[in-house]
């Protein structure tokens, strides 16, 4: 049980520290520059990694992956352009609690609450591998469908705009996920133009559906034309910032929960945990009218929840070869390329390295805590940075970026029709977040729909095995209570702005010659 | 036909669209099903979007829409365009075009350097000088620069081949 202690050491060598730092202050920038994903950073990372011991080459890729996501919340707080799915629901309070002039505090917030809950996330790795990775087996195919679609309809309460929009939008993601080849037949698909023939690509989404609308925005006419709109980047102590993390600790409790939890589901992904604890903290929260608002809560819960989940996301890849989220699988490639194959034997016949790997996630959290705080002081620069440079500058790294996951010309395409295509449905209420996330979710749905599919026809049926047994019972209740949650919340929300604009304004009061 | 109509009508429209896509096909059929049962999903939510949203049965209860607050369609689309917003955008709607077109015939590290170049000088507030100018252009090619290290230099990305660089 303690045998990640015998390994620390190893964590402290020279080079295998200064690497440790040099990756996790690189995925702090890389995960702060819009246009850039862990994903992506992790991938871009792998090569390096060739001419380095394994050790040293998944320490590196360790930390980039738990800085990246953890820093792609500085571009969500400050610029509202998440650095990565998971910092989707940061962007909800982080970027209007910025807004108003608490910038400062809120990357403070992400931060803490990044490391409270990447250590909870880590430590559950180390001491739940063996039990949680036989929990996690259990989950069959209906259950990851539910899972997905859960994912999806969370959405539609977390949308600034309508319920019904929010849930359209997602679809249109799952139906846009299934351009190109059908994941078990083989089957192409709407692939209309030989741009589509590898379908939509997850990292080419993002970055379309995030960055350029946000690039356009920035260029468009209702903003100072080039000026720069600066946050006041407020003196805040960080003890202060501490005691704030502290008294949100119903966030913190649900972030780190519902993020270790996404995470070992292998194949869900990491990219709802954000957003469902998000979701659950403003369902219990005594002000969900707050949020959305600059609820620092809003802020504790996605971040505490997407590092909480990088630990656990984990645990599947090691123990199974079934990577927990879309970065993990990345990191399977850099562990097949050092000779490493995820299972059982891996922690007796690579123990010091695997154990040195996960005592490094833990080394990291702490690092990524101090360096963040410490490079969030100077983030400032990122907002000094006038619009116009920035809008130039996001076009040309989403650009790159993109090109670079797969090479790919046709990637770039992709992502400039859909972020453009954005831009205009952001203008009739419609938001990204819905869209992307459908489209991630998209494969995970199908694939888990088809397989249920073959299972319940050779056994109980289709409908009882999709909708029987407790745990299919649960998940869909958890969907249809989501979605009924949030209509009855809307409804509400109606009913008093009806109320609020039919009581007579002292203006109008005045005209007809009656006391108000 | 206020706005929300239009979208739920336009929601209606994709959706058949895709139904129809998604239908009509020669082999494989087994392999769209998933789509096209998300398409009649999608199809729900336009109806509901035009019935909730839309007021689409109000309108025949004798109730009007007119001061329901939402704005006409057709003024939406013509706002849309007339205002400067759509008019700013588009020289950055063309550089992207023609960035994506020319990026792999021309370089991309050329194109790039142009993209870039061509949004500052252009959406800059500050009058253009020759001063100025020049400050765009020496910003242009630091961050180039840094775009050629970090990537080519420092992740071996392989630029798509082109006439030039």
């Amino acid at each position: 049980m303690f045998e990640f202690l015998q390994y620390m050491p190893d964590v402290f060598t020279p080079w295998n520290f200064m690497v440790l730092v040099l990756g996790t202050v690189g995925g702090l920038v890389l995960g702060a520059t819009p246009g850039l994903s862990p994903t992506m950073a992790v991938a871009l990372l792998i090569p390096f990694t060739f001419h380095m011991e394994p050790a040293t080459g998944l320490i590196l890729l360790g930390a980039a992956y738990t800085a990246t996501v953890a820093g792609g919340a500085v571009s969500a707080i400050l610029l509202s352009i998440p650095g990565a799915p998971a910092n989707i629901a940061t962007t909800l309070d982080g970027h209007p609690l910025a807004k108003s002039g608490k910038a400062t505090a809120a990357l403070h917030y992400c931060f803490l609450s990044s490391f409270v809950g990447g250590v909870l996330g880590v430590l559950v790795l180390i001491f739940f591998t063996p039990t949680l990775s036989r929990w996690a087996l259990g989950f069959g195919p209906s259950h990851l469908f539910w899972v997905a679609i859960l994912g999806v309809t969370v959405i539609g309460s977390l949308g600034s705009g309508s319920v019904i929009k929010g849930l359209f939008a997602g679809f249109v993601g799952l139906w846009i996920s299934t351009i190109g080849y059908d994941p078990v037949l083989g089957v192409e698909r709407f692939v209309v133009t030989d741009h589509l023939a590898g379908g939509i690509n997850i990292i080419a989404a993002l970055v379309g559906l995030f960055a350029i609308p946000q690039v356009l925005t920035m260029l468009a006419p209702d903003k100072v034309p080039g000026g720069v709109k600066k946050f006041a980047m407020e003196s805040q102590g960080l003890l202060t910032s501490i005691r704030d993390t502290l008294l949100a600790w119903k966030a913190l409790v649900i972030g780190s929960l519902v993020g270790i939890i996404v995470g070992l589901i292998p194949g869900a992904g990491g990219q709802i945990a954000g957003l469902v604890a998000y979701d659950q903290t403003k369902k219990l929260s005594r002000h969900p009218e707050k949020f959305g608002k600059g609820e620092p809560a809003g802020v504790v819960s996605a971040e505490s929840a997407n590092n909480a989940m990088v630990g656990p996301s984990l645990v599947p890849l090691l123990t199974l070869s079934v990577p927990g989220s879309p970065t993990a699988a990345v990191l399977l490639g850099g562990l097949l390329i050092h000779g490493l194959f995820p299972g059982p034997a891996l922690f007796t016949e690579h123990a010091p390295i695997v154990w040195t790997f996960i005592d490094s996630l833990l080394v990291g959290q702490l690092l990524m805590c101090v360096f963040g705080l410490a490079i969030s002081r100077y983030s400032r620069f990122v907002m000094d940075v006038p619009e116009f440079y920035m809008a130039a500058a996001i076009t040309i790294l989403a650009v790159f970026g993109t090109y670079s996951v797969q090479n790919s010309f046709s990637d770039v395409f992709v992502m400039m029709a859909l972020g453009i295509g954005m831009y205009f449905a952001s203008k009739l209420g419609f938001s990204p977040s819905p869209l992307v996330l459908g489209i991630i979710l998209g494969p995970i749905a199908e694939s888990n729909f088809v397989q249920g599919e073959l299972i319940a026809s050779v056994g109980e049926g289709v409908l009882p095995y999709f909708f029987g047994g407790a745990l299919n019972i649960v998940l869909v209740a958890f969907c249809v209570g989501s979605i009924g949650y949030s209509i009855y919340g809307e409804y509400r929300l109606k009913e008093q702005n009806k109320v609020i604009s039919d009581i007579p304004s002292g203006q109008d009061c005045a005209k007809e010659g009656v006391q108000p | 036909m206020n706005s929300s109509r239009m979208v739920g009508a336009s929601g209606l429209v994709l959706a058949v669209l895709l139904i129809s896509a998604g239908s009509n096909v020669e082999y494989g059929a087994k392999a769209y099903r998933f789509p096209n049962i998300i398409a009649y999903i999608l199809a729900g939510f336009s109806v509901i979007m035009l019935v909730v949203e839309g007021k689409l049965f109000e309108r025949y209860k004798g109730v009007s829409v007119e001061n329901s607050g939402v704005v006409l369609g057709g003024e939406k689309w013509l706002d849309i365009l007339r205002t400067s917003d759509f008019i700013r955008l588009a020289p950055m709607f063309f550089i992207l075009f023609a960035y994506l077109y020319l990026a792999d015939i021309v370089g991309l590290y050329v194109c790039s350097f142009v993209t870039f170049l061509s949004i500052v000088t252009l959406y800059a507030p500050e009058k253009l000088t020759v001063k100025l100018f020049l400050k765009y252009i020496f910003v242009t090619v630091i961050f180039t620069g840094i775009i050629y290290m970090v990537f080519s230099g420092g992740l071996q990305l392989q630029a798509p081949p082109a006439y030039l660089f």
